[in-house]
Formats: structure tokens, C-alpha cells, sequence
């Protein structure tokens, strides 16, 4: 009983910060959401009625082109982020060189530190319409005004984040794997794409899933990538609830896009934690 | 009496804790006195005022800058108020609005600023309760312009924009920068005007289908990285910044352009506001200092403006955005800044809705 109360006061300062800096903070917002906002004034009137309103409006279907344009981007850039980081962790989790596992982690740590603007900006200048690859884009025929050629250039500025922190996650669990279980099937007669397929990939389905959270994450709350490379024609969730905080104060709508997205991005977790439960079973 | 080693250091650190949090105390005191915190424009805006208030050593200036336009920090002001930390700030007319709204404004008069019975008193800007809210320093316009080695014809009318040789070259500013003033033009060339922006928003559904918008541009930076980098070479913004890219590069500017072009010029004008229950004395000490005379000419020589004071000599190089009163009923448009103010939420939704989705 003392050991559990011990424990319980050692939790309390962690519990204590949690809920000062994260719950009541979004409690916060979820009260100004149902708040009403008159036009011209700096967020919502004090003293007046409740309301609904700034979920209603949400509803139009332009608004869930925002929020599909937003997940479908982030979401892809976790799936290639993946694709691209497992054969890379894989080889830094099983190299036999200890200074080669080193090296590799603490550059792609240090890749991580290197400043958004700076990868934004190396990004437009080398796709952007007037960047150095511009010229062969035009002999390639490719518009880069189009649309689907932004959608582009903001995929890779997302895979700029997701893919070295896809490795760092996938390193821990590959190295979490008993390599015999794959030698054993290798042993048996399995070749070794069918051992690869069968036994390593099914067994690092937890950090899979964990680095294509993370990096989902990180594209879906996107805010300078869709702002600099989207040339203010894309625009990500993110970039709406700044234009109704920051240019026209509008914190009730605000709030209320950022509690959608919340609920949504929630919902992806429980999806996402559900299917990798199954596989897993599976 | 006696007393033990710990209990000596004890009081030795409490006594060297009191004396240096009285030290302390005195010296923000002294501080308060004449340090004075305001936020400015960057780039030439902010050079220049900061070699302006070098001129001058009564009030101490702890500088911050803007982010994005002068609407943006607003709502950082209402999440701090009644402690902002800020005395002295920038804005222009479409801010002054919200801040008389607010009622923030320290109250101007003649007493406490004695140069401002030299600018001209259509530029003040009254709150609910009839104070002075604004300390006018700058006479500008929003202006559209472009370059013209990068345009592969002349532009003569507002419905050249659509022309498909244009694709991807205007830079668009976003209804929030500029109070969609950029739309109101369309509007007044379609026979509406700022309460009738119906005739706009069609116009601007043409232009956002037609893919000749390159970039929809969220800050002033935007206009000038978008359109030096050549990434487009159409935009509309303040008369300075386009007379600076007109130091580097070939550029018309189309201030002084017939009505029936559609190209309409808005004038407007740019200062302080005192924010209430900071170190108002030595805001307003240093704000009628900048804008005598003498200090108001040369800052905006600098920034390639028209000086509030009437006092003030005008230098030639911002004749595209000086207007006698001939050309002010030829060119100009004067819009209702209180009332598209209020129109920003309404407007930034819609183009949410009808005009992004095009892009």
C-alpha cells in the first residue's frame, strides 16, 4: 500500500505537467470552439451564447477536400517514408561493424537538427518554377505549375522529415528482432525474399506501424512545408487554423478545426493500433 | 552572542539576495523610465527607423519585428492584454479599426504629441469614444505593377490578367494582406465596390481558373521573394516596396492608370498607435519626435514614401505614389477601412471555399 502510494506521488509532477501544459490547454480550446466570433473583433465575444456554428460550417464539402488533401499527402509520405526507410534500417540494425551502426545514426540524427526553412528553401530552389531543375523540367514537359506538380515538390518536402525518422524508429525494432528466427526459415528451405517477407517484416509490424504514426504526425501538423512549397495554393489544415488565429482572429473557428483534426488524427491511431493488432494475430 | 558558520552564510546570501533584487528593482525602475518596447516593419522600414531613433537619446527603443501583416500581431495583443509589451506599434488603416474596436488605444492629443497638428486631420483615425487612436507618419498606396522584361506584352486593362500568356506569372496576395483590397479593385472596374463584391468574386473565379496565378502570397516577403526571384513578375502591394523592386528591376508601375483600365490605386497611411498601460509618456516623446518635420522626411525619403507631415519635403523618386488633387479623383479610390475590416472573416472564408480550390 506505501509502495503504491510511494509510486503514485512520484507520478504526481509528471501527471501535474501533463495536465497544466496539454490537457487544460486543449480544454481550452475545445471551450472556444463553441464560442461566438463577431466579424472585425479579436476573438470571441466575451459573455456571449454558446454555439455550434463553427462546426457546422465544416461540413461544407470544400472543407473535407482540406482535410483529404491533408491526409492523403501525409499519409503517403508515411507509406514511402517506410518503404524507403526499412532496407536502410534494416542494413545500420544488422551491420557487424559497430562504428559503421554510429556513424550512420549520428548523421541521420544530425539530419534532424538541419532547420525546416532550410530544407524548405533548398527544396524551391532546386524544384520550385524558377529552381535549378526548372529547365529540365521543361524539356521533360512537366508543368511545374500544375497542381499536381505542387503536390509533388510538398511530398518530398515531407518525406525530408518522415523518412529519417521512419530509420531511426525501424533501427530499434529490427534490432529488437531475434535474427535466428529468420535464419531458422532460411534453415527450413525459405528463400530470402519469402524469409524477409514472412517472418521479418510480420515481426516488425509494432515499429512499422509506430514510425508510420510518427511520421504521419508530422505531415498531417505540416505548417512551413504546404506554406512555402504549396505557393498558398495547397493548403494543409494546419495552414487554415493559422489564417483563423493569426490573420483574421477567428479563434472559435480555429478551435474548431483544430478539435476536428484532433478527433480525426485520434480515430487513424485507433485505426491504424487495431490493424497492426490483427496483423500481428495474423 | 554566538552564531553557527551555516547560520552566518545563511544571512550573508540572504542579505546579497535582497541587496541584488533591490539593485535589480532600481534598475528596471530606471529602465521604465525610458525604454520603451515597439514593433516595426522589417527591411528598409525597420534600418531606417532604427538610424532615426539613434538621432535621438530620450527614449530607448527595445525593437520587435512583425509577423506577416500588420493584422497578425493583434491577436497575440489580445492573448496578453492588459499586459502586452508593447508600447509603440505600427500598423495602418485597416488595423487601426480593430484596435479602436478593442479600445487599446492610448487616447492622442495635441499636448502629448505637438507635431501632429501637422498632419493632416483626415488621417486620424477616431475610436467609439472619439479619441485620436493613430499617429499617422507615412502617406503610401497599394499599387499593382509588374515587371516588364518578364511580361511579353504591354498591360494596358485589368482583363489582361486572364491572358493565357500570363500562366503561372501573378503573384496574388491573399484577401487577409492588403484588406482584399486586390479584389476591391476588380469590384470597382465591374461596377461594384467594397460592399458589392459580387462582380469581384466572379472576376476571381476567372482568374483562378485560368492557372495564370502562380503564387498566392501571405506576407509582403512573399510578394518580393516570389516576384525578384522570378518565380512570377505580376502583383499588386504598398507603393514603397514596389518602387524598391524597381531600383533592380525594369518595372511599370500602374498607379496612375485610367479608370476604365480597372487598374485603381488605394491610398493609405501607416504610424503608430500607443497601446495603453505601457510607458505611454515615452512613446508618444518618441512618436512626435519621428514625425517632425525633418525626422519624417528623411524616413521616408528612405522608404521610398510620402511623409505624413505637411511640413515635410517629398522626395521625386515616390512621384508614382504622390497625388495632386486633380489625380487623386482620377486614380485613387478611398475605400471604407472600418468596414472591410470587419469583412476579412467573411472574405478569407470564401476564398477558401471558391477561389482556392481553383488554384
Amino acid at each position: 500500500m506505501t509502495a503504491a502510494r510511494s509510486k503514485l506521488m512520484l507520478l504526481l509532477p509528471a501527471v501535474a505537467v501533463f495536465v497544466l501544459f496539454l490537457v487544460f490547454p486543449i480544454l481550452m480550446v475545445l471551450n472556444e470552439s463553441f464560442h461566438t466570433f463577431e466579424p472585425g473583433r479579436i476573438g470571441s465575444v466575451e459573455g456571449g451564447p454558446l454555439t455550434l456554428a463553427n462546426y457546422e460550417e465544416l461540413f461544407q464539402p470544400v472543407y473535407a477536400q482540406y482535410f483529404a488533401q491533408t491526409y492523403v499527402l501525409a499519409i503517403c509520405s508515411s507509406a514511402i517514408s517506410i518503404i524507403f526507410a526499412f532496407p536502410i534500417a534494416y542494413c545500420i540494425a544488422r551491420t557487424e561493424f559497430a562504428w559503421i551502426q554510429k556513424a550512420s545514426i549520428s548523421a541521420i540524427v544530425g539530419l534532424m537538427f538541419l532547420s525546416s526553412l532550410v530544407r524548405v528553401y533548398a527544396l524551391e530552389l532546386t524544384f520550385g518554377s524558377v529552381g535549378v531543375l526548372a529547365p529540365l523540367m521543361s524539356i521533360m514537359d512537366i508543368n511545374t505549375n500544375s497542381r499536381l506538380y505542387i503536390n509533388f515538390v510538398i511530398l518530398a518536402g515531407l518525406l525530408q522529415y518522415s523518412i529519417p525518422m521512419s530509420i531511426l524508429i525501424l533501427i530499434g525494432a529490427i534490432k529488437n528482432l531475434n535474427p535466428r528466427l529468420t535464419e531458422a526459415a532460411l534453415s527450413l528451405g525459405a528463400s530470402a525474399l519469402a524469409a524477409h517477407i514472412t517472418v521479418t517484416i510480420p515481426l516488425s509490424i509494432r515499429g512499422i506501424v509506430s514510425a508510420f504514426l510518427v511520421s504521419m504526425t508530422l505531415g498531417v501538423s505540416a505548417f512551413v512545408i504546404p506554406l512555402i512549397l504549396g505557393r498558398g495554393r495547397i493548403l494543409f489544415i494546419s495552414n487554415l487554423i493559422y489564417s483563423r488565429f493569426s490573420e483574421i482572429a477567428n479563434y472559435p473557428s480555429g478551435a474548431a478545426i483544430s478539435i476536428v483534426m484532433m478527433v480525426l488524427a485520434l480515430l487513424l491511431i485507433l485505426v491504424m493500433s487495431r490493424l497492426a493488432t490483427s496483423l500481428e494475430r495474423a | 552572542m554566538s552564531s553557527s558558520r551555516r547560520e552566518f552564510l545563511k544571512s550573508a546570501a540572504s542579505a546579497a539576495a535582497l541587496g541584488t533584487g533591490m539593485s535589480l528593482a532600481g534598475a528596471v525602475g530606471a529602465r521604465a523610465d525610458e525604454t520603451i518596447t515597439a514593433v516595426e516593419w522589417g527591411g528598409n522600414y525597420g534600418n531606417e527607423m532604427k538610424k532615426l531613433a539613434a538621432k535621438q537619446a530620450d527614449v530607448k527603443i527595445n525593437w520587435q519585428l512583425h509577423a506577416g501583416g500588420a493584422l497578425a500581431i493583434l491577436p497575440k495583443i489580445k492573448a496578453t492584454w492588459p499586459r502586452p509589451g508593447i508600447d509603440l506599434l505600427t500598423g495602418w488603416d485597416a488595423s487601426w479599426q480593430a484596435i479602436a474596436r478593442e479600445g487599446w488605444a492610448e487616447a492622442v492629443t495635441l499636448d502629448k504629441v505637438p507635431n501632429l497638428a501637422d498632419i493632416p486631420q483626415k488621417l486620424l483615425v477616431k475610436d467609439g469614444a472619439g479619441n485620436i487612436v493613430n499617429i499617422p507618419r507615412t502617406i503610401t498606396a497599394l499599387i499593382w505593377f509588374y515587371l516588364e522584361d518578364r511580361v511579353p506584352f504591354q498591360i494596358t486593362k485589368i482583363e489582361d490578367l486572364l491572358d493565357p500568356r500570363l500562366k503561372g506569372k501573378i503573384c496574388f496576395p491573399v484577401p487577409t494582406l492588403g484588406n482584399n483590397l486586390q479584389m476591391v479593385t476588380m469590384a470597382l472596374h465591374k461596377g461594384g465596390d467594397e460592399r458589392n463584391m459580387e462582380p469581384a468574386w466572379e472576376f476571381m473565379k476567372a482568374l483562378a481558373r485560368s492557372g495564370n496565378i502562380g503564387r498566392v502570397a501571405t506576407s509582403d516577403t512573399d510578394i518580393t521573394s516570389s516576384i525578384t526571384s522570378g518565380e512570377t513578375c505580376i502583383g499588386m502591394r504598398s507603393g514603397p516596396g514596389a518602387i524598391d523592386v524597381g531600383r533592380k528591376f525594369k518595372t511599370r508601375v500602374l498607379s496612375k492608370m485610367d479608370k476604365t483600365s480597372g487598374f485603381r490605386t488605394f491610398v493609405l497611411q501607416e504610424g503608430w498607435c500607443v497601446l495603453k498601460g505601457g510607458h505611454t509618456d515615452a512613446a508618444f516623446k518618441f512618436a512626435n519626435f519621428a514625425i517632425s518635420p525633418e525626422a519624417n522626411a528623411e524616413f521616408n525619403q528612405a522608404i521610398h514614401a510620402v511623409p505624413a507631415n505637411m511640413k515635410s519635403k517629398i522626395s521625386d523618386e515616390t512621384k508614382p505614389i504622390a497625388f495632386s488633387n486633380e489625380e487623386m479623383e482620377k486614380y485613387v479610390y478611398i475605400p471604407d477601412f472600418a468596414y472591410l475590416s470587419s469583412q476579412l472573416d467573411t472574405w478569407m472564408k470564401r476564398w477558401e471555399q471558391e477561389i482556392a480550390p481553383l488554384l
